[in-house]
């Protein structure tokens, strides 16, 4: 339950804020008539997402994910130009929003063009994040029960639809100069992740080079990673939301039925940055610590390494070799049907930082990527690299030359 | 007459726009909603016996994380409301030219009435937390109705503004609210 909520939540955030920031400049430059286009690309975004993640469900079931992690990273890219121009676009209007308000004569609103660009732009943003979570529930359905994962679905979105109101409400009730800044500044920070997650599913698809040391890749590859999905989400929920408490002012003259209003849009914005801080200190405190087991040393017996099979459990078992000076660390394992796995402690994407295990899982200690027990020894994605053994009645035995080919993510690291 | 449910949320919504016209009673309702919903979580497994303050403290379910976060929401306004009718209590006790000592001794003999709602926030307080040691949802929403009472005594009294003896200058003392 508390999964799919976190992956409805977070995949829906997002685009209710770009939603929600259109709808209330629409209404505050009084374009309403531009309302129709908005809600088309809601509604297209959301039909076609579900559409696509069934077709893309079908296409690479059981087969090598690459064409999925170029499609998800080449909308994340577009997604990532759409967003920054929008950013731009509310910088440039909020300097004059008074006057275009007064006049009408914003540039957006003459364009005959601006209704489809509204459209292509909204469409674009609940079509990436609609797809996502179609894929990652349907991914999550066959590890939980049915019941508390659909539960759960409905209120992450109920809470991100919360927050998309308060943003429509809360943006009429304060200087609209001033929100747009403080949102543009936070939409800037989702183009950034969003760039981050593309280059790491092209790093995936092995159309880009790794990520190496520093701290460029250290920051993108934690961006890219599903541990800063909630800390990143608690700025886009708690800055707009603490503004929209503090800042938002009764003006005189107003109605009494528009003051509650206003009261209990503040009441919402108090519970909503609350709620994300508690959620956040939970989803820190729920994350279950890893077993990393400490390497143990190994020496080879002519030009090859022999491991008794009845040492190899269900846990991860590492082994370190040192190879011409240079300590290449390696993991076996049972799998659920007996048989043994075997994997360099490294990936292609995030070098030798190696994994631990959670469950029935090993985890890439770097991105975070979780691979499934049974899956060692596939050579995609962020599995760690596979590693060619022989088994025999008592051993499992390693020729020395196969960690020659892969020892260069120790040594280029 | 009884009112109705709407006609009782729209007295505390009246409230709330009295209190939240004024930055620093937003602020105390912000502040104090948010310390008790991050202290709670690590206050009671020490007073449970824990030996050290830890994040695990935070872990439970939605459910668990909802109720916090709606009695630490209701803690922080009445909190406010609070506030708001003691400086407005005070600053009439001050016009009158009455000193501290008497103005504190005023608003606790005289008024009950602004105390209540302290009292009834403590016990619903209380009895939300109890989620911490034991898991009873009965507890859990006998804290946010006593809660939710509480918000609302405090609203009428703001809304009636009838809370403070010395609140008009004619030289007539009014009634306490209730």
């Amino acid at each position: 339950m508390l999964e799919s909520f976190l992956i409805t939540l977070r995949e829906t955030l997002e685009a209710a804020l770009i939603v929600g920031i259109v709808y209330a400049y629409l209404k505050k430059t009084k374009k309403d008539h531009l309302n129709p286009y908005l809600y088309c690309g809601v509604l297209l975004a959301l039909l076609c997402s579900i559409i696509v993640a069934a077709i893309l469900q079908i296409l690479y079931k059981g087969q090598e994910a690459r064409g999925q992690q170029i499609f998800e990273g080449t909308v994340m890219v577009v997604a990532s130009f759409f967003v920054a121009t929008m950013v731009i676009w509310m910088w440039k209007s909020a300097k004059n929003i008074k006057k275009n308000i007064e006049s009408r004569i914003d540039r957006m609103g003459r364009n005959n063009m601006a209704g489809i660009w509204i459209l292509l732009f909204v469409f674009l943003m609940v079509f990436r994040e609609g797809a996502e979570t179609v894929l990652f529930l349907y991914g999550i359905s066959f590890q939980s029960s049915f019941l508390p994962n659909i539960i759960g679905g409905i209120l992450g979105v109920i809470l991100a639809m919360l927050f998309g109101i308060l943003i429509i409400k809360g943006s009429l009730m304060v200087d609209l100069k001033k929100f747009f800044v403080v949102t543009g500044s936070l939409l800037l920070f989702i183009v950034i992740e969003l760039i981050a997650v593309a280059i790491h599913e092209f790093q995936e698809a092995r159309l880009l080079m790794p990520a190496s040391n520093g701290i460029f890749w250290d920051i993108q590859i934690w961006l890219a990673s599903p541990d800063s999905g909630i800390i990143t989400l608690l700025p886009i929920v708690v800055v707009p939301s603490i503004m929209i408490f503090f800042v938002a002012k009764h003006k005189e003259g107003m109605a009494k039925s528009e003051l509650r209003s206003n009261v209990l849009v503040k009441f919402l914005a108090l519970f909503l940055t609350i709620f994300m801080v508690l959620f956040a200190l939970s989803v820190v405190a729920s994350k279950e610590p890893g077993y990393n087991p400490k390497p143990i040393k190994l020496a080879s017996v002519n030009t090859e390494i022999q491991i008794p099979i009845k040492n190899i459990t269900e846990n991860i078992t590492k082994f370190v070799y040192n190879l011409d000076g240079v300590d290449i660390r390696f993991i076996l394992v049972r799998a659920s049907d007996g048989t043994i796995k075997s994997a360099l402690d490294a990936c292609r994407i995030c070098g030798p930082i190696g994994f631990e295990q959670v469950g029935d899982k090993i985890v890439c200690r770097r991105c975070g990527v979780e691979t499934e027990i049974n899956d060692i020894g596939k050579d995609e994605s962020c599995n760690p690299i596979p590693l060619e053994t022989a088994i025999n009645s008592k051993y499992v035995v390693i020729q020395v030359k196969n960690f020659r080919k892969d020892m260069y993510i120790w040594t280029d690291y | 007459m009884a009112k109705t449910i709407q006609q009782k949320i729209n007295v505390i919504l009246d409230a709330l726009i009295l209190v939240f016209s004024e930055p620093r009673y937003s602020f105390i309702a912000f502040i104090s909603a948010t310390i008790m919903a991050i202290t709670y979580p690590l206050l009671f497994p020490i007073a449970a016996g824990a030996k050290k303050i830890s994040l695990l403290a935070f872990r439970g379910s939605l459910l668990d994380i909802a109720v916090l976060v709606s009695i630490s929401s209701l803690f922080g306004i009445i909190l406010a409301m609070q506030f708001y009718k003691f400086t407005r209590i005070s600053r009439d006790y001050k016009k009158a030219g009455a000193n501290l000592a008497s103005t504190i001794v005023g608003i606790i003999t005289s008024k009950a009435c602004c105390l209540l709602p302290l009292i009834l926030l403590a016990m619903g307080a209380t009895a939300g937390i109890s989620f911490f040691i034991k898991y009873t949802t009965e507890l859990r929403l006998a804290g946010l109705f006593i809660l939710c009472l509480s918000l609302y005594i405090a609203s009428l009294g703001i809304v009636n503004n009838k809370c403070c003896v010395l609140s008009k200058t004619d030289g007539h003392k009014h009634r306490g609210m209730l």
